[in-house]
């Protein structure tokens, strides 16, 4: 029987440490893609969130005997945090305008076709919500972890993971009525 | 109709990761590529070489180094990143007074100057009266007096001045004397932000949108919860004013975003010079070369530039007439895609290069210095394959001889 997450992420060796790569490798890295709307970036991503998984091995205790609720997290906090300040990050988002640009009508129109049209617009109104609001919906939503994973891993009761994303909601339905 | 429908749409299905990818990821993350730095002997070197520049003032960060004393030691793991604890890349040196012309710069009278903070690709004057000046390769931004210290955690601290590129300057309150800073949800999932302590005062070189600031203080440690959007915004907080260096001003702006990111490959940044680009957009590949053999990429964004990378680990494809060496590309709709190409080509005998796609449509690459830049739109999504597999490359001669490669 293979080991679980949990004992191999307590043997904390370089070879658990493979195995948990390869275990979860292609599910994080979808998760990376729908968190940034780029492929190239997605792999960026995917390398730096297992790379922050080894780093912090020693001061996390799994949830649900899986790493991967914990791995959403990383990744969602690189993509809102220091990632998204390094350049690779930037690189990868340039088609999101900086407060100092401000395209013209042409780039406007190639923007948009150019554009990851319907995952761009949702990772935008994403980005607007509430923190704790925007971690459910980031976990729940984008990641598809069930509510109870998503509760656990944020600390927090499952009524209120369910609230976040029903707030959540209501909001991205409001911003797509406008 | 279901809510996710209504709040979620159209969002991609999951899919298979690609070998191609698969191998890439793992040779990054599992150390099985190019061997990386640690970084915390890069940290420790850059902090001896303050200290031997006669940074007299410097308190590099413990948090950074006991963060990672348990993983250092023992088994042998994956090469570290730069991208795991915020900021850690950019060690801070301290220096009395202001360097240079610095001072005149930022319009400070030299002996009102307090010492300057040096980081990543920036240098920060601090004045005896708390007013602030940040200097970059293309930018110099002051602080806007009369906007005050924003207290944090009671007395046990106040933030002074947030620079444009996202530099926090804080002051300890009286007997504090540690400062921490973590970002991440609330619970597990804790990454290090790192802080430098300068006198009384703490900088924060790389802030996170939201942190959790702990102050060791007489009675004990004190938490304050920041979130920059909570704190006044660049306008109120600053006046920046571009400040280009000679030459090309999408390469000025390339090298001031990488050397803002520790990117050490720039050296002396006088020395790059353009190379190929492709045609203005909204993206644009720009190939930048210092002269002496090696090349950088940059994608130029509304006519900005952004952080550059330098040309990827051989082996490259092609040969002494064509080299390719660096792809990128984005996706685009759901089922498209573009590809950028950029390399180096022999120019004193080569007059054309063609990319040809899979599809059968050509894109006629720009050459310029030595180095091309080529742009495929209309790829198919990057999962399904290699970036460049089964891509044709002519390169042209004169007397109408060519040759060409089928990429991988």
């Amino acid at each position: 029987m293979p080991d679980t997450d949990a004992e191999l992420w307590a043997r904390g060796d370089k070879p658990a440490f493979a195995a948990l790569f390869d275990r979860h490798a292609e599910a994080v890295w979808n998760h990376a893609y729908r968190l940034t709307a780029s492929w190239s970036l997605a792999e960026d991503l995917t390398s730096a969130t297992f790379l922050a998984a080894w780093r912090r091995r020693s001061d996390i205790t799994l949830v649900r005997d899986s790493a991967l609720p914990w791995l959403y997290t990383v990744a969602g906090n690189l993509a809102r945090t220091e990632f998204r300040r390094l350049g690779r990050f930037r690189r990868a988002l340039q088609r999101i305008p900086g407060d100092d640009v401000v395209p013209d009508h042409a780039e406007r129109v190639v923007a948009s076709v150019d554009d990851d049209r319907a995952l761009r617009r949702v990772l935008d109104v994403v980005a607007s919500l509430p923190r704790a609001e925007r971690e459910a919906v980031e976990l729940v939503l984008l990641g598809e972890l069930s509510t109870a994973e998503a509760a656990e891993v944020l600390g927090v009761a499952e009524v209120s993971v369910r609230s976040r994303i029903s707030r959540a909601r209501a909001r991205l339905r409001a911003v797509e009525e406008r | 109709m279901s809510e996710p429908d209504l709040t979620l749409p159209d969002l991609p299905p999951r899919r298979p990761m690609p070998p191609d990818v698969r191998e890439r990821l793992r040779r990054g993350v599992l150390g099985t590529g190019r061997a990386r730095a640690p970084l915390a002997a890069a940290a420790a070197a850059a902090a001896v070489a303050a200290l031997a520049a006669g940074g007299v003032i410097f308190t590099q960060s413990v948090q950074f180094a006991e963060s990672n004393r348990h993983h250092d030691t023992g088994v042998v793991g994956p090469p570290t990143s730069p991208s795991v604890t915020v900021g850690a890349q950019a060690a801070v040196s301290v220096v009395p007074k202001a360097t240079g012309d610095d001072a005149a710069r930022c319009g400070f009278p030299p002996a009102d100057v307090r010492f300057t903070i040096g980081l990543p690709g920036r240098r920060i004057l601090v004045t005896g009266a708390d007013r602030f000046c940040e200097i970059t390769y293309t930018s110099i931004t002051h602080d806007k007096p009369g906007i005050g210290p924003v207290p944090v955690a009671g007395s046990a601290a106040s933030l002074l001045w947030s620079s444009g590129s996202g530099v926090i300057v804080g002051r300890k309150g009286p007997g504090t004397s540690r400062v921490e800073a973590v970002t991440g949800a609330q619970v597990g999932v804790v990454l290090p932000v790192a802080v430098s302590e300068v006198e009384d005062l703490f900088v924060i070189p790389q802030s996170a949108t939201w942190m959790v600031l702990t102050f060791t203080t007489p009675s004990g440690p004190a938490e304050a919860e920041i979130s920059t959007a909570a704190l006044p915004d660049q306008a109120s907080w600053s006046v920046r004013q571009d400040a280009m260096p000679p030459g090309d001003p999408a390469v000025a702006q390339c090298l001031d975003e990488s050397m803002r990111d520790g990117e050490s490959w720039v050296g002396d940044p006088l020395r790059w010079r353009p190379g190929a680009a492709t045609a203005a957009d909204v993206n644009a590949l720009l190939v930048m070369h210092d002269g002496a053999g090696r090349t950088a990429y940059c994608q130029v964004y509304h006519g900005r530039g952004s952080s550059a990378v330098p040309e990827d680990d051989p082996p490259h494809q092609g040969d002494a007439m064509f080299r390719l060496r660096h792809v990128t590309g984005y996706a685009s709709d759901p089922s498209q895609a573009t590809v950028l190409l950029g390399g180096t080509v022999d120019t004193t005998q080569v007059i054309g290069v063609e990319v040809t796609d899979p599809q059968g449509r050509t894109a006629q690459a720009v050459l310029r210095d030595g180095t091309f830049a080529a742009r495929l739109d209309g790829q198919p999504p990057f999962t399904a394959r290699s970036l460049t597999k089964g891509f044709v490359v002519r390169v042209l001669f004169r007397q109408n001889v060519s040759t060409t490669f089928t990429l991988e």
